[in-house]
């Protein structure tokens, strides 16, 4: 297996992994030291040469940012004032304004609705392409050419198709006689809409997922038939635990993803009808850059930084459980 | 890494003969029926972009338009602002400044943590992937009044310099790919005295060819649909990029389908063109790295 968390966890090199303990490797670190040549030297300057521009970059586009938005969070901003500070205000004005409970309840009926969805999606489509399908080809593209297109272009197009009047899927469903709802122009419907919409871009979780089944070893399978094992079974005990890592990453990465989701939602929606589709990521935007509340905004930014790590941490705890390691058995 | 030669898959649909073949059958009618769930709204922008305006808000559907029309196209480029062409350069500039600083820059950072041993190195590589799940909304508004401090707002500069300091997912991409180059070709160019830039100059990067057009693809794509920054950034019109200036369109023209749908089209093509050329290296980056753009 080498997508994914695993390769992360892989040191790079060898020795690291074979240390075997944490006495020997106080030990061996301060041998290694004594022993640090003039060309590894030379070396490590040039690594760090080389890594300046990174380096630079965290600190002045990341780190720096971070810090200052947890700043700004305690600050009220524009551009004429300065700053000035303001304590906890930014976040007691939070617990008032019922927008961002609002929001982040849409944030999280979007994630954790989208999210899932589209993972059995990907899941579908790769279980499907993998079984020695001519053509295979051609399908990957299909599935996987909405994925590189996301923009405002598509966006623009599937505001047509969910038309409530004139729409293609309005007008699909009044063939068999059901009057369709109005789609992003209802209250109740807007966010299922974009969550439809995302499930078209499913297709790189596809493919990572076809490049996961690809390295199940076929001996499992093998076996399993020996035993008797009925097609169904051998989905359930083998594919599904195999893959466990692929889809804990993919859920991983999904989730970080859709809790910014802004771009499909501001160009379709502007975050209604109402408040209806108005995510986390559209409110610090409105917030900052229509009602110029800097200070508020950086307060709402921080929310959605913890919220994400503590859900990302959540799922890293869970993972124990339902995640398989092979390497954990051999 | 998924093995493109492997022949064998496993059998879910094959036990006996009939059953196999109906099975069989049962596969490829789902993927057929998937793939055109998966074509219908592209075939349905085509029609509407090349429909006479008046049969567009027909039912049930007409398909295939009894004349393609090209007027569609002419009149929505005329309704543009400011016009298609000057969104299309900026963009096109844009996007190939950030496409040239993200591949550079990144692919001389993971060159020097594929190669070089050095202490710390694996704590500031898990440091660097650990920047990948800040999200945007957190550092957009430090980073906005960063760049108005220094007089930036207005300017393509926040779109295109911030990509001159490499991006963790490319770094992770060309660390894994150098990361396969065999040692000993660095260790018998050095002793023949080359030195350790000269290792990334004149030995890395010719190897990384295929590397090198994924990082462009993925980069160009990120640039070419970012709708956030623009947005943030640019009030000039006249600076907009091709995403600003379709959301813009698609905000004033929202109920004139028949000029949205061709202007949606032309928006597409140069990512189409793209995708096509470069399928190869989009399905190999994806897999290699685990992550889209």
């Amino acid at each position: 297996m080498s997508i994914g968390l695993k390769v992360k966890a892989k040191p790079l090199d060898e020795e690291e992994a074979n240390r075997p303990n944490f006495v020997m490797r106080i030990l061996r670190k301060a041998k290694q030291r004594e022993k640090v040549g003039p060309l590894a030297r030379r070396r490590e300057r040039w690594f760090y040469a080389m890594i300046a521009p990174w380096i630079i970059g965290f600190i002045v586009f990341q780190a720096g940012p971070i810090i200052g938005a947890a700043l700004l969070s305690v600050a009220d901003y524009s551009a004429s004032k300065g700053i000035t500070w303001v304590g906890l205000d930014n976040y007691a004005m939070m617990f008032e304004d019922p927008l961002v409970g609002r929001t982040l309840l849409n944030t999280i009926y979007y994630t954790f609705v989208s999210a899932p969805l589209g993972l059995i999606a990907a899941f579908i489509l790769a279980f499907f392409l993998n079984q020695k399908v001519r053509g295979v080809n051609i399908f990957r593209t299909v599935f996987f050419l909405p994925t590189i297109i996301q923009g405002v272009a598509v966006y623009m197009l599937w505001g047509w198709i969910f038309n409530p009047r004139f729409g293609l899927v309005n007008n699909l469903l009044k063939l068999i006689g059901i009057n369709g709802p109005g789609w992003i122009y209802d209250e109740k419907w807007a966010m299922p809409t974009l969550i439809i919409m995302s499930l078209w871009g499913v297709g790189w979780m596809m493919l990572i997922y076809l490049a996961g089944l690809q390295d199940i070893p076929m001996e499992l399978y093998e076996a399993s038939e020996l035993d008797g094992a009925s097609g169904w079974q051998k989905l359930r005990y083998i594919t599904i635990p195999m893959i466990s890592p692929v889809t804990f990453f993919l859920f991983i990465t999904s989730i970080i993803g859709s809790m910014q989701v802004f771009a499909p939602a501001y160009v379709l929606t502007r975050g209604g009808p109402g408040y209806a589709t108005t995510t986390i990521a559209l409110l610090i935007y409105f917030a900052a850059f229509l009602w110029k509340r800097m200070g508020y905004a950086g307060a709402l930014a921080m929310v959605l930084f913890v919220f994400i790590l503590v859900v990302t941490l959540v799922q890293f705890l869970v993972a124990k459980r339902w995640v398989y390691y092979a390497s954990e058995v051999d | 890494m998924a093995d493109e030669n492997r022949t064998e898959q496993p059998k879910f649909f094959q036990r006996k003969s009939t059953r196999e073949l109906t099975l069989k059958s049962i596969v490829y009618l789902i993927l057929g029926l998937l793939s055109v769930a998966f074509l219908i709204p592209f075939l349905w922008m085509i029609s509407t972009a090349f429909k006479d305006p008046a049969l567009i808000y027909k039912s049930p559907p007409i398909w295939i338009p009894p004349e393609f029309i090209l007027d569609n196209f002419k009149r929505g480029l005329e309704l543009m602002i400011p016009s298609f062409e000057k969104l299309f350069t900026n963009s096109f500039t844009i996007t190939f400044l950030s496409m040239v600083g993200t591949i550079f820059s990144s692919s001389l950072v993971g060159f020097a943590f594929a190669v070089f041993k050095a202490r710390g190195k694996n704590t500031l590589f898990t440091l660097m992937l650990a920047t990948m799940m800040v999200p945007m909304p957190v550092t957009l508004i430090p980073q906005f009044i960063l760049f108005t401090q220094l007089k930036w707002i207005d300017t393509w500069r926040p779109l295109i310099v911030p990509h001159f300091f490499a991006a963790a997912f490319f770094v992770f991409m060309f660390r894994q790919f150098f990361g396969t180059i065999p040692r000993e070709l660095f260790d018998s160019a050095e002793l023949d005295g080359c030195t350790p830039f000269g290792l990334y100059w004149r030995i890395a990067l010719p190897l990384a060819k295929p590397a090198f057009a994924t990082a462009a693809i993925f980069s160009f794509l990120g640039s070419w649909n970012d709708l956030l920054a623009p947005l943030v950034y640019l009030n000039d019109l006249n600076k907009f990029t091709l995403s600003l200036g379709l959301a813009n369109f698609q905000a004033t023209n929202y109920t004139l389908i028949q000029y949205l749908m061709p202007m949606a089209i032309l928006g597409l093509i140069p990512i189409l063109i793209i995708f096509f050329l470069a399928q190869k290296y989009f399905v190999q980056g994806i897999v290699t790295t685990g992550m889209k753009g």
